[in-house]
């Protein structure tokens, strides 16, 4: 079972700017949790936090449910220089160990990481340079990445950004798969309907956090126009944060 | 259940990493620098010498020219048996025959070639003076430490060390490390 | 050693070596360069990847205020080896760190660094110069490979095995921290660390090296065998061993030839030539098989 996400009074500030401001809330362990909103809403911003890569106030933790296990992560996107070679395979290894990369390939590392890019439909293209791939193969070589240590929180920023339909596929069939495994998902995601269909829980962050609840209750057809609003609103009632006076749109 | 707090991203740790790497490395520097010092040869020296090491800058610097000059000149003879004069060293731009800034600085020494491959310059300012014998492939330099030696004139072809000792001139010895010989 | 070079010298004076063979720095010259070689190409391959060949340059060429600063401390010209090592060290530490806390484009900043350094050295290796001969100016700068002795052969055999025991255990994590620095934290790898890691150790390579390449050269030894091996190879792995290959062969060819040839040509100058004929070889070689 995946662990649960507890963020406490969250802000996020550089300089004079808050990305993030009283973010409060609980993510619940074993489920998949969407985090949506307009661009430049904060939504990379409190995925890093969790991850503990920024200088974020207020309290982040994570309650495993057991013994600690792996977090995998799933960047939005990572340079690939066009010429160098570095292969698909070679990333993935890696990831994997520090078994040096200009010794002999080690077999087993090498059956693991096959392993984890069939589970991305990437397998075949194992010898192409990550510089050649388009952006949403790449995309799912970052994804196969994530999967190397078995995690039981998978994060993922704009997972399918660029990725063709083929692509999409299998990355909402591993999502599915994981959530039947009872993982715990935080994924930013635009994609309206595909987070209808998992029926996961939506959070919608815009410097704050605007609302929290299921699929079926944030993305009422109504409330649509107000996810991706870039004017940051006086919260609902649904939310506990008391409203903040913003002095310039955060874009 | 465990409970893992996620660490908030600061880098003041690595400003004081830093800082304490660069003191190690300036610390074991110090340490070790007496290890590694150029050899002081105390080259004995007579009366009549002084030793390279005791001279001032100004004049390890009209010395060091002198050594390139020799150079030159020792270059010259080798190809063609003739000793260049001191036009032609001026005219070649070299130091401290040519009268450029640093020449002044120098002491505006005039330079006359009083033999074969013997060449005398005397400091309008100070009296003092320099003696640059190139008649062997080692370079032979004598100064005039005090301003009290008398100029030179050549009677043979030959100029002997008795004669510049006995007209007040003193003989710079080179330390062995110095390297006065060519390169190759 | 010795047998090493008593060896040398039978096989020239048997005739299946050159004569080149029976001179002791020659032999002193070519293990050197035997050692540096797979070092130099090796961590060329991160400094290619890392976009940091600029840095490798400036440290080169930093080592010749730092060379100026340790004759001026007092130590032998032909090996002012803590003046060298303390200053370059600093530099590149002090450098990075900046590069990290200031939002100065990199390229300013070692540009900036680089200027400082070059003209320092200026200076004082003129200062220095007077006191000792001028020709050891020209073996700061482009490299000799006579002054090579069997103690320097010792600290550069003694870095190289560091150098490579640390990259074998930290090739893979400094790979990934210049492609992905969030995935290589999320993995519990510290960043900062394995970057100043990889740049001490590049600094280290670039002093050990300067004796041989010369300060004005030594850099672009990092960059160049890996920008050939680039061209050719398709696997990171492979990469970083054709890489090791060039930047050797480069060395022996470019420490031999002018002996054998009787030119009077500086090693550094030499060793550059022939890993920048390979790569010209292998450009005009790609243009080629594109265009047919």
């Amino acid at each position: 079972m995946g662990p649960s996400i507890s963020l406490n009074n969250v802000s996020l500030c550089y300089e004079n700017n808050c990305i993030l401001t009283g973010i409060s809330t609980q993510l619940e362990a074993g489920q998949c949790h969407v985090i949506m909103g307009p661009n430049g809403g904060g939504k990379t911003s409190l995925l890093r936090s969790i991850l503990g890569l920024t200088p974020f106030n207020g309290e982040i933790n994570i309650h495993w449910s057991s013994s600690k296990g792996k977090v995998g992560y799933v960047p939005q996107k990572a340079t690939f220089e066009p010429s160098l070679p570095l292969t698909v395979l070679d990333f993935i290894l890696l990831n994997q160990s520090r078994y040096p990369l200009f010794f002999k390939t080690n077999k087993k590392h090498k059956e693991n990481a096959i392993e984890q890019l069939k589970r991305v439909g990437m397998a075949d293209r194992a010898l192409l340079r990550m510089g050649q791939l388009s952006g949403g193969e790449q995309q799912r070589v970052l994804f196969a990445q994530a999967l190397l240590d078995d995690p039981d929180l998978l994060i993922l920023d704009e997972p399918t950004n660029g990725m063709d339909d083929q692509g999409v596929r299998y990355f909402e069939s591993l999502i599915t798969e994981f959530v039947g495994e009872k993982k715990t998902i935080v994924v930013v995601h635009h994609d309206i309907s595909a987070v209808r269909r998992l029926d996961a829980q939506v959070h919608v962050v815009n410097g704050i956090l605007i609302e929290s609840g299921r699929a079926s209750e944030v993305l009422k057809a109504e409330k649509i126009e107000q996810l991706f609003s870039h004017y940051r609103h006086a919260p609902t009632q649904q939310t506990k944060i008391h409203s903040v006076n913003r002095k310039s749109e955060a874009a | 259940m465990i409970i893992q707090p996620v660490i908030s991203e600061n880098s003041g740790q690595e400003g004081r990493w830093i800082a304490f790497l660069c003191v190690i490395i300036v610390s074991i520097g110090a340490l070790l620098l007496p290890q590694n010092q150029a050899p002081h040869e105390h080259v004995s020296v007579d009366s009549h010498q002084i030793s390279i090491s005791d001279l001032s800058v100004q004049r390890l610097s009209m010395i060091a020219d002198l050594r390139l000059a020799h150079e030159e000149v020792r270059a010259l003879y080798d190809d063609t048996a003739t000793w260049q004069s001191i036009t032609q060293l001026a005219e070649d731009w070299l130091a401290p025959f040519v009268q450029d800034k640093s020449w002044e600085h120098q002491g505006r020494h005039h330079w006359l070639q009083i033999g074969n491959g013997i060449y005398q310059g005397r400091s309008e300012q100070s009296g003092g003076g320099y003696i640059l014998n190139s008649q062997h492939r080692e370079v032979d330099v004598w100064l005039d430490l005090n301003g009290e030696a008398t100029s030179i004139e050549m009677k043979n072809a030959v100029l002997s060390a008795q004669d510049l000792v006995a007209a007040g001139w003193t003989q710079v010895v080179f330390s062995t490390k110095n390297d006065i010989h060519h390169r190759d | 050693m010795d047998f090493l070079r008593l060896w040398a010298s039978q096989g020239a004076q048997a005739g299946w070596l050159s004569e080149s063979f029976s001179y002791a720095f020659m032999v002193n010259a070519l293990v050197a360069a035997l050692l540096l070689g797979p070092l130099l190409g090796g961590l060329g391959t991160l400094v290619i990847a890392k976009r940091l060949a600029f840095f490798s340059e400036a440290v080169g060429h930093a080592a010749l205020t730092g060379i100026a600063i340790g004759v001026l401390l007092g130590e032998p010209p032909e090996n002012p080896i803590i003046g060298l090592f303390c200053f370059c060290m600093l530099f590149a530490l002090i450098l990075h760190f900046v590069r990290n806390r200031t939002a100065v484009p990199y390229d300013t900043l070692v540009g900036v660094f680089l200027a400082v350094a070059l003209a320092g050295g200026a200076a004082l290796l003129m200062y220095v110069a007077r006191k000792i001969n001028i020709h050891m100016l020209e073996n700061v700068l482009f490299g000799s490979i006579l002054t090579i002795t069997d103690f320097d052969l010792l600290v550069l055999a003694l870095s190289c095995a560091l150098i490579v025991l640390g990259l074998i255990f930290t090739f893979n994590r400094i790979l990934l921290a210049s492609i992905s620095p969030d995935i290589a934290r999320v993995r519990g790898h510290n960043t900062h660390f394995y970057d100043y890691l990889f740049v001490m150790m590049i600094t280290l390579v670039t002093i050990a090296a300067v004796k041989i390449v010369g300060a004005v050269l030594v850099g672009a030894l990092l960059l160049i065998p890996g920008a050939t091996a680039r061209l050719l190879t398709k696997s990171m792995g492979s990469f970083v061993l054709l890489s090791s290959l060039l930047a050797t062969l480069s060395c022996l060819i470019g420490t031999l030839l002018p002996m054998e040839l009787q030119l009077p040509i500086p090693s550094g100058a030499s060793i550059i030539l022939v890993a920048a004929s390979f790569f010209v070889v292998t450009t005009i070689f790609r243009i080629v098989g594109r265009n047919s």
